[in-house]
């Protein structure tokens, strides 16, 4: 128990037994893939022809975005030569996984993704959606894998403040709501900023958005703030997300 | 003076107790992923309870233990942090399951009840669950549900197992 706790001694008999236990999951999760199938035959076609309309603008707003990206990724790698610098992110080193369950009890908070070790997934991969963080890889089968989510107890994230680069710990506390630590409180800081990864602890790339604050309490006589946020990432309605890849991930360092 | 107790044989309902507890942990499971359902009192631990009364020349600890591993990983804790409540859970039924046994089903169904909160208890220290709104008084009417539960239970597992050793 305490072994598990604190090391990652136990993982590969951790992993033996999720994929033990996967067939169980599997079935055990079969009534709400039924309630999606029969919810998505009722669709109506009027409505999948709006949703095909407006992906299609989405579609051309990202294309045009991108061409914009492009050219401020040469411009940020030419500054960075110049700086001498590490490598930015890119988009390439990337794995599209989709979302077979979710768990959410108050002891632990994860998601289970269709893409497992036959994927050439590994352990502590970083999965991302659209908007931002999502969690961590902690366990792995051949066919599947289970992202601890960053609203999970157990799990802790360097970040740092968007706007002032004052660093901190973004901590988990249940229910999609998250706790930033070791914010001093002679720091600047206001509700509505966004928390980003620091990278620090090589755990999770730098620069991903992670969160929002959503409270600040001053304390008196206390040395930090008492800060609440809540996180950018759907984390239980995405159904699509993205697994970071090592490679990619290893060239922040 | 001794007396003999009537224990059923593991050989009569293998296929029984293995499917009774695959299905206690299906449905564990189902209660999660499937319908977002937090807070049910173990069916896997009420199943191995009832098997402790039921199959008396084993211990059952080995089964405890198990059963324990796979909830740890089926609910991501700590591997042992489950075994550890399931093994001290069902020591205290086994210290006094011959007496349970002879209680009538509404006296069973209070104890298993008291069972149910040491698990909570148990589950309160070594977890520290985080409960936001009304979600503690959900957490400790557990043991109340399980009160209701095990007469169902009793009453299909002992068909069931009548079935099987009769049939």
């Amino acid at each position: 128990m305490v072994s598990d706790h604190y090391t990652n001694a136990l993982s590969n008999f951790r992993n033996l037994l999720t994929a033990t236990i996967e067939p169980v999951e599997r079935v055990a999760a079969l009534p709400l893939d039924l309630y999606n199938w029969i919810q998505q035959d009722y669709t109506h076609s009027n409505q999948l022809s709006a949703e095909n309309h407006r992906l299609k603008t989405e579609n051309l707003l990202l294309k045009a975005q991108q061409q914009q990206m492009k050219k401020l990724q040469l411009e940020v790698e030419r500054l960075n030569r110049l700086l001498g610098t590490a490598s930015q992110f890119k988009s390439t080193d990337v794995q599209i996984a989709s979302v077979i369950a979710y768990s959410q009890t108050p002891f632990a908070q994860y998601v289970i993704l269709n893409k497992g070790a036959l994927d050439n997934i590994q352990l502590n991969q970083t999965v991302i959606d659209a908007k931002g963080l999502i969690g961590q890889i902690t366990s792995l089968t051949p066919s599947s894998c289970r992202v601890q989510l960053i609203t999970d107890p157990e799990i802790q994230v360097p970040v740092r403040i968007q706007r002032t680069g004052q660093r901190g710990i973004l901590n988990g506390i249940g229910h999609e709501q998250l706790s930033l630590l070791f914010i001093p409180s002679s720091s600047s800081i206001k509700v509505g900023d966004i928390l980003e990864t620091s990278g620090l602890g090589e755990i999770f790339p730098e620069g991903r958005p992670v969160a929002t604050i959503s409270n600040v309490k001053s304390l008196s006589g206390e040395p930090y703030y008492k800060i609440s946020a809540e996180p950018i990432a759907d984390l239980t309605r995405s159904q699509k997300v993205l697994i970071l890849s090592p490679r990619q991930e290893a060239e922040h360092d | 003076m001794t007396e003999k107790v009537f224990s059923l044989q593991i050989n009569d309902i293998k296929w029984l107790f293995f499917l009774s507890y695959l299905t206690a942990i299906v449905i564990d499971n189902m209660m999660v992923l499937s319908f977002d359902i937090q807070f049910m009192p173990s069916l896997t631990l009420l199943t191995l309870f009832f098997w402790t009364t039921q199959i008396l020349y084993k211990s059952h600890l080995f089964s405890a233990f198990i059963l324990g591993l796979a909830f740890d990983t089926a609910l991501n804790t700590p591997l042992g942090s489950h075994s550890l409540i399931f093994l001290t859970t069902t020591f205290l039924m086994l210290r006094s399951r011959l007496r349970f046994k002879s209680y009538p089903l509404w006296q069973q169904s209070i104890i298993i009840g008291g069972y149910i909160l040491v698990f909570q208890i148990m589950s309160w220290f070594i977890f520290a669950p985080k409960l936001f709104g009304n979600a503690p008084y959900y957490y400790w009417l557990e043991p109340v549900i399980a009160t209701l539960i095990w007469p169902l239970l009793t009453l299909i597992l002992n068909r069931l197992t009548h079935k099987t050793v009769f049939n």
